[in-house]
Order: structure tokens, then sequence, then C-alpha cells
């Protein structure tokens, strides 16, 4: 739209503009200088700002914004010379700068010699300003609209003189009395301000793109410079048609003095001839009189001899020498002889003699003093019923003039020749006021006033519409942005409601319960598996305090728990996990381990508790616990067991040791008889005492593991093969034995334990018989006193059981004699036995023997 | 010349007594051998002092077996520290067992003079 290449050529054009007007100051080519003889010349400093500002804008062009130094300062100088000659102008010095560079020679129209029109400067003022402003600042909304608006400035105070010159108006060009703008220094600033203007613009549309914001106040302005034109032809062509009224009056203002004078003249002619008849002194006398009555113009009448000498002057005044010296001087330069018969002579200001003659041969004249300011009333200026001021000029001299002093008219002067008898004078005229106020019209004010107006108006109006459709691309834009976030925020809302729902299956769906609360205590969540674990459905719980399924002591406390926290920041609960109790609906407990962790969320805080049963984990570990204690205590007792078998093997062995040294002792001494009688007893008795623990050893351990086969036992035959067995125990000889035995009908034991308990009981009350009673009786009965179960009796005479043993006697390894020979184990097997059938044992016992009762729990079948 | 005058072994097992009397004999420990049976008859014997002061033979050493029936060798030992001052001076106590625990052996080093391991070697008599 904008050719990029306007400022080049805008800068290329300014500069040739500028140097061809130079070379034609110093070639004294008037062609280059004036285009026209009658136009004003471009004055040298013009030509100078033209060929700056030229290079300062294609340095724009041609250098980077770094290296802009030089052309920055073409500008300035442009700038400087324009301000400084405004400055002379304002404060009417002379500071010597018109004719800096060159004396002038060339001075049509030029207010100061070698100084530019005001609007020059003014010109130069704002392109070189502009230019500057492109250089030194980065493209930007200010700078650009600066530099657009300015150009335009340029380009339209160099078309209103252009056009002035085009329409030949010259107050278009001309600012009053001063210098003229040249017309080639019109066109130099419109192709300038073009240049100017489009760097501005190029730079905006490649900021912003479209029409730069600025665009309606150049569209302004270009209205303002067509209402400016416009005004001034408007005022051009009152400013002619007032000058032709002016004509018209002055002409006829020309015919009525001369129409007077006319008369005058004929009136003067006609008292020649009377006068040449030979008129009697006395009818002379009343002629000057009437005449002086008829023309109250005439000062004075005076009569001639025909070699044009005054023989008389009238009235008769004291003045008589003074007017006679005036015609007689009026007269010198008057040869009636050559001249008309009737003529003016001027003789000085306001004072002119009408001379008239009679025809014929001379014989005289006569001549009369005219006073010219008679003609009319001298008017003051600013008199409105004035159409015409005019002036009667003598080779320069006013003769007369309706108004008081030549300094009161102004403006074009219109100037005829004006000759009443011959006289040669000028008839300069001026519209009057009142001329003016008839020509004058509204329609001059009014074109400058709308033009601006209606200029400044379609500005703001294209300002505004060009707003509103940036408002509305604007709106456009913000509207689909705030569409396309709708469509964001509905989608996110279906994500957000997808996520909510997930979350809360997830969260329903643990199997830990997961509570809640606000800062006060007040649940605010309650899933499932709280719901499950607590026995209370949600909506009983939600808005509840969360005391209800805390158990004392927490639950009198947990308010003061959780304002303490807040307060203080310190609590025992948060983020981390502790086994707690849970109070469920019902008012039971259960063990549960609490993970409370804090959610901070936007105006409040939250805290989350996750609640784990671990009733079953208690369970075990209980279990696991009572499992240990148990194990610990088989581990003790099997240490014990382990220190006293192997004490019990050993003290035989070293016995057998201690007796083997004993034989060889003998043998080396050679009491063979000793072994056979005192050792290889002794050696006996403690293998077999060996033997027996072993056995016994082995007994025990199979306790444990023996088949559970139940029968129906005949107890009787039971104890007697117990007793069998024993027959080759010693003692078996003096033992005599009762039995009194009643089966139990119908019900089942494991034989092997009981034939076990038998055996040993039998064998202790044989073992712990006691020799000085004389005869061992043992008595085992058996009753069934009970129904499914089987009481046993072993009743001895024997030697009892010791009373510090009391308690003891079913101990590992304890046994009750010094002298017998048990591995200790007998009593221990029984008392296993019992209790893996399912009964008890107790004993009483006494100086007289020992009374053994074992209960046992059969099977019925 | 016998080092002792009385010893007095204390042990359940009958072959013991015999071989531990016969090393003590041939070695010319004690004039004379005094046996009981478990830590009762021991105690017993200590304290027939009074009653029958003719045949009573306080022991100068004391061999003392730990497993016993009726009142093994610890319950002696806790029975002997409440008898008088005047006849627990003159005596010396050594443990003479087979126990293998040596839990046996850490309680009784407050208790006794020595701490034997059956059976009785001469050689272990003269570190007395």
């Amino acid at each position: 739209m904008i050719d990029r290449r306007l400022p080049t050529i805008a800068g290329l054009v300014s500069i040739l503009l500028g140097a061809l007007v130079l070379v034609g100051w110093y070639t004294h080519s008037e062609a280059l200088i004036q285009v026209h003889p009658s136009f004003v010349p471009m004055q040298y400093n013009t030509a100078l700002g033209f060929f700056l500002c030229g290079a300062a804008i294609l340095s724009l062009r041609l250098l980077d914004a770094k290296r802009w130094m030089v052309g920055g300062g073409l500008a300035i100088v442009a700038m400087a010379i324009g301000l400084l000659t405004l400055i002379q102008y304002v404060f009417g010095r002379d500071i010597g700068l018109d004719q800096l560079f060159m004396e002038h020679y060339v001075t049509v129209k030029t207010s100061h010699p070698g100084r530019m029109a005001p609007n020059t400067a003014l010109c130069f003022s704002l392109a070189g300003g502009a230019t500057w402003i492109a250089g030194a600042f980065a493209s930007s909304a200010l700078r650009n609209s600066a530099v657009g608006i300015l150009g335009g400035l340029v380009v339209a105070l160099g078309v209103v003189p252009f056009a002035g010159y085009v329409l030949d108006f010259e107050s278009a060009y001309g600012w009053g009395h001063l210098t003229r703008m040249a017309v080639h220094t019109s066109l130099g600033f419109i192709v300038v301000g073009v240049g100017i203007s489009a760097i501005g613009w190029k730079d905006s549309v490649r900021a912003k793109g479209g029409l730069p914001a600025w665009s309606p106040a150049l569209l302004g302005l270009a209205g303002c410079t067509v209402t400016l034109l416009l005004w001034q032809a408007i005022a051009e062509s009152e400013s002619r048609h007032l000058r032709l009224l002016a004509q018209t009056e002055q002409n006829r203002v020309a015919e009525r003095i001369s129409a007077q004078l006319a008369e005058e003249g004929r009136a003067l002619k006609r008292m020649a001839l009377r006068l040449a008849s030979g008129t009697a002194d006395a009818v002379w006398q009343a002629d000057v009189l009437q005449y002086l009555e008829d023309f109250e113009s005439h000062r004075w009448v005076a009569s001639l001899d025909p070699r044009g000498n005054v023989i008389d002057i009238g009235p008769v005044h004291r003045d008589n020498e003074m007017w006679r010296s005036e015609a007689q001087d009026a007269l010198a330069r008057w040869n009636s002889e050559t001249e008309s018969q009737v003529a003016i002579l001027t003789t000085g200001e306001s004072s002119v003699v009408l001379v008239a003659s009679a025809p014929g041969d001379y014989l005289g004249g006569v001549a009369v003093g005219l006073n010219l300011n008679s003609l009319g009333d001298t008017h003051a200026p600013d008199d409105e019923s004035v159409r015409l001021f005019f002036a009667i000029l003598s080779g320069g001299t006013v003769l007369y003039r309706n108004f008081r002093s030549m300094s009161h008219v102004a403006g074009p002067v219109n100037a005829i020749p004006f000759s009443p008898w011959g006289a040669d004078w000028e008839l300069r005229a001026w519209p009057g006021p009142a001329l003016a106020a008839e020509q004058n019209s509204a329609l001059e004010s009014a074109t400058l006033l709308m033009g601006t107006t209606f200029s400044l108006l379609i500005a703001l109006v294209l300002g505004l519409m060009e707003r509103s459709r940036k408002y509305a691309r604007q709106l456009e834009v913000e509207v689909g942005d705030r569409k396309a976030a709708e469509s964001n925020l509905e989608e996110s809302l279906v994500t957000l409601t997808r996520n909510e729902a997930r979350t809360k299956a997830i969260v329903d769906s643990s199997i830990d319960g997961i509570v809640t609360i606000d800062g006060n205590g007040t649940v605010q969540t309650f899933n499932r598996g709280a719901a499950v674990l607590f026995g209370y459905a949600p909506e009983e719980v939600i808005g509840q305090n969360v005391r209800m399924i805390v158990p004392s002591p927490h639950r009198e406390s947990h308010d003061q728990y959780l304002a303490n926290y807040q307060r203080t920041g310190i609590g025992n609960v948060i983020n981390r996990s502790q086994e707690l109790a849970g109070c469920r609906k019902d008012g039971s407990l259960f063990p549960l381990l609490l993970s409370v962790s804090q959610v901070d969320v936007p105006d409040e805080t939250l805290y989350t508790g996750v609640i784990h049963d671990i009733t079953a984990r208690k369970q075990v570990e209980e279990a696991l616990r009572t499992t240990n204690e148990e194990l610990e205590k088989a581990n003790i007792e099997l240490d014990s067991f382990v220190y006293s078998a192997s004490h019990d093997i050993r003290a035989p062995l070293r016995s057998i040791v201690g007796l083997m040294d004993r034989c060889r002792s003998a043998i080396r001494k050679g009491q063979y008889g000793k072994l056979m009688e005192t050792y290889f007893p002794h050696i006996d008795r403690n293998v077999e005492r060996l033997d027996t623990l072993v056995l016994d050893l082995l007994a025990i351990s199979r306790a444990d593991r023996m088949e559970d086969c139940t029968e129906e036992i005949d107890f009787d035959r039971m104890i007697q093969d117990c007793f069998d067995e024993l027959g080759d125990m010693a003692g078996t000889d003096q033992v005599e034995m009762e039995r009194v035995v009643e089966n139990p009908p119908g019900v089942r034991f494991e034989a092997p334990r009981v034939r076990q308990i038998l055996n040993n009981l039998i064998s202790n009350a044989i073992k712990y018989r006691d020799p000085e009673k004389g005869k061992c009786r043992i008595t085992v009965e058996v009753a069934s006193n009970n129904p499914g179960h089987a009481t046993i009796r072993v009743r001895d005479n024997g030697t009892g059981i010791d009373e510090s043993k009391h308690g003891r006697a079913f101990e590992m390894f304890s046994r009750g004699k010094h002298h017998a020979f048990g591995s200790g184990l007998g009593l221990y097997l029984v008392k296993k036995q019992v209790s893996k059938i399912g009964g008890s044992i107790d004993y009483v016992t006494g100086p007289d023997g020992t009374e053994f009762t074992v209960d046992l729990r059969g099977q019925a079948e | 010349m016998a080092r002792y005058k009385t010893v007095l072994l204390v042990d359940d097992n009958d072959a013991d007594n015999l071989i531990h009397r016969e090393v003590l004999e041939e070695e010319e420990f004690a004039e004379r051998i005094e046996v009981a049976w478990n830590g009762r008859e021991a105690l017993e014997y200590l304290q027939s002092q009074d009653p029958d002061p003719e045949g009573y033979f306080p022991p100068d050493i004391i061999f003392l077996d730990i497993n016993m029936p009726i009142m093994n060798g610890f319950e002696f030992l806790e029975e002997y520290a409440k008898l008088p001052e005047a006849i627990r001076k003159a005596v010396v106590v050594v443990m003479l067992t087979s126990s293998v625990n040596p839990l046996d052996k850490e309680n009784a080093a407050d208790l006794v003079a020595g701490y034997m391991t059956k059976p009785l070697q001469p050689e272990n008599l003269d570190k007395l």
C-alpha cells in the first residue's frame, strides 16, 4: 500500500532539490533559485535544509541504528536551522544566520534578505525533529505515530502554499508581509513530508499490521489542509470581489468629483467671459461674493490680466496678500496660450487653483483658490459608514483624503489616474468598512469552522471505528478463548467427575477404614471399610464428632488433642502409625493400626485417618507369644533334662571307671577275691542302672508318640501280666499281691499307656518295700464308680515317700530312697501317661506305706 | 600320719562310697571315714554331736555329692549354713560329683572350698 522505497525516493529528491538550488545560488542561475522571476526565491538556508533533511532520511535507510549518529546530526542541524529562524521571527532579532553562507542578491517578496519564510522554518523544525526521532528511537507505537503525524504535518504545510501557487492565492504561501515560501520549497516539503510519514507508516504496519492507529489523525490533517485551502479560496474570492466593488465605488467617486469640478470650471469660464466683456468693478465684486456663496469650496477669486498677473483678489480679507502669492505661484506654471481655457493648477497640500481664461484673444481670466477638503467629510478609520477610503494624490502629495491618516488604511490599494481639467492626479482607494461589511459573508468562517470540525470529527469517528474494530477483534479472540476455556472447563469437569468417582471407588473399596475429620473433629468422610470395621453406616457418623468411634480414655481427651495440635503443631498422631483401639457401634473394642495425615486444602485443614483392623494379627501375635513361651519352657526343660539325663548316665559310668581303677589296684595287689566279691557286683549294678535308665528314657520318649489305639481292658489280666514281667526283679519272692478288679463295662482305654502306669506303680511298690515289715503287701484295686472312668488304686506297706519329696515325686530324676536303684523317671512317666490319657493321679503316704490313686477317663462306646 | 582325723563322705552311691573310702585309706588321708547316704543324713550326723559325744567324730573335711535322693548337695549346704558357727568352724567342704552341669560348679563356687569330679583321684587330694 505504501511503497517501502518511498523514504529513499523522498530523501534522494530532497538532496537533489537542495543541491540544485545551492548550485543555482553559486552560479547565479535565477531559474534554479526562483523558477520564475516574479516568484519568491528559495533561500540558501532552505536549500541547505533540504539537502540535510534528504541526507538524514537517506542515512536512515543506509546506516544501521548504531552508526546513525551522522544521520542524527544532520537531522538536528536541519531542525536547528528551522528553529533558529523561527526564533528570529518571533523575537525580531537577526542573529546573522540568514546570510551566514551566502549574500542574497535575489530578494523578491523577501522581508529579510536571506531569511527563509516562517512556514518554511516551521517545516524544517518538524521535518528535522521527525527524522531525528525516527532514527534515535526504536520502533514503538509512540515513535511511529509521532514520526507519521509530524511527516503529515509537513506535507500539509507544503500542500497549502503549493496550492496557493497553483490557484494563485498569495495568502496561501505568504504569511502577512513576511517572506513567502518558494514554489519549489513547497513541493520539496510535500515530498519530504511524505517520505517521513512513510517511515512511521511502514514501521507501524510492520509492528502491528493493518492500518496504523494514527492514520485517522493523518486523515484529519489532510481534511484540515483541504479546509484551509477551501477557506483560502473563499477568502481570496471574497477579497477579489471586494476589490471589484471598491473599484466601482472608486469610479463613482471619481465621477462625482469630476462632475463637481467640471461645473465649477464652467462657472468660472462664464465669469471669465463676463470679465472679458468688461464688467464694472462693482459688478466684479458682486460676482465674487456670489461665486463664493455658490461654491463653498472656493476660498478666493482673482481676476487676471492677459499676462496672467493677478489684478484683483477677493473677497477683501486679511489673507489677500497670501492668496495673491499663492495664485501668482500657480499661475506661473500656467500658459494660457498653450493650455486649455480651464485648468487646475496644484500648488500644495489640499490647495488647488482652478483657472479659466476667456476664449479667443486673451482678454484676461479668473482664478479660484479651491479648498479640496470641502469635497467630503473626513472619516475615522473605524467609521463603519464609510464605503470607500480614498485619497487624491498629485505627484506623491496627498491633495485630499477622506480619512485622517495614511497609516489608517492597509491592504491592497487600487489606484487610478484622475485628471479633471487636465490635472495629473491619482485616485487611490481602499474598501471601507461599510463595503467590507456589505461583501463579508459567513461563508468564509463557516467553511473554516465546519471544515475543521468535520475533518476532526471524521478523524475521531475513524479512530473510534478503528478502535472498536480492534476491540471487536479482541472480543472475537476473547470469545474464542473463552469458548475454548469453557470447552476445556467442561472437559476438566468431566475428568474431575470421573476422577472423583474413581477416587471414591478406590476409597470405598479399601478394606481399611478411611475417615476424614476437620479441625473441630467433625467427621467429613467415612468410607465403606470404616463402616464395616465400626458397624456404623456412614450417614450415622458424618457430621458427628469422631469421639464416637474412639474408646476411653482417648474419647474424653480427643478434642483437647486436636486443639493442642492445631495450636502448637506438636502431636503424637500426625504422620505416624500407632496401634490403638476402636470402639464399634455395639460398644466392643478392637485393635487397630491408625495412620493419620494432615491434608491442607484451601481455607481449611483436614485430617485423614487410615484404620487397619489388626485383630487377626494380634491373635496371631498372641498365639505366637504363647507358643514362644511354651517353646522357651520346653527348651529350659530340655536343657534341664539333658543335664539331668547326662548326669544320671554319667554317674554310673564314673562309678564304673572308679571301680575299674579299684579292680586294677586289687589285681596289682593280688587281691583277686575282692574282684568277685566287691567290685564286680558293683559294676553289675551300675550297668543295670544304666540299662534301666536308658529304657525309661526310651519309654518317656515313646510316651509322646504312642499310637492312639483304644480297647476294652481286662485289668485283672493286665495286672497279672505286669507282676509276671517283674518276676525276676529282686525281692519279688517276698511280695504278696491282692487284686480287686471291677472292669468298667464298655469303656475303652489306651492299653499300652495303662499298662505302663500299672507296671511302674507296681515295680515302685516292690522297689520301695520295707524289709523291716516282713512281707511286702501290694493291693491293686480297679473300680468303676464313675461312668466312663476307671479308678486304679495301688497300695503298699513300703517305706513311704519322704516328706521333703511331696509335690516333687512326679518330677524327672527324683528318687525316693538312697538305696534304691531307680532311674528317678518312673513316676514322671506315670504322670505323663496319665495326662495323655486324660486323668489324674495322686498319692497318700506315711510310715505304713503309700497309696497311689489314678483316675482314668476312657472312651465310652 | 594321716592329714585329717575324720572324713565325711556324703553320697548315695555305694559303689562310689566304696571307691572313695579305699582311695582315702590307701592315701592315708584320714584316720576315720564316715559315710552319709544323703544330705539329710549328713546334717543329722553333724547335729548328733550333743546327744552322743562318745561315738561322734566331728569331720575335718566333707566330700559332698550333688545328686542325691531326699536331700541333695545344695539343699544340704543351705541347711549347713544355718548350723552353729562352732560346728562349721573347723570343717572343709569339698564337692565331689559326676555332674557335668556348669551351673552346679558355678553355684558351688562360693559355698565350698573345692570342686572335684568323680571318681576321686589321689593326685587331686594333694591339692587340698
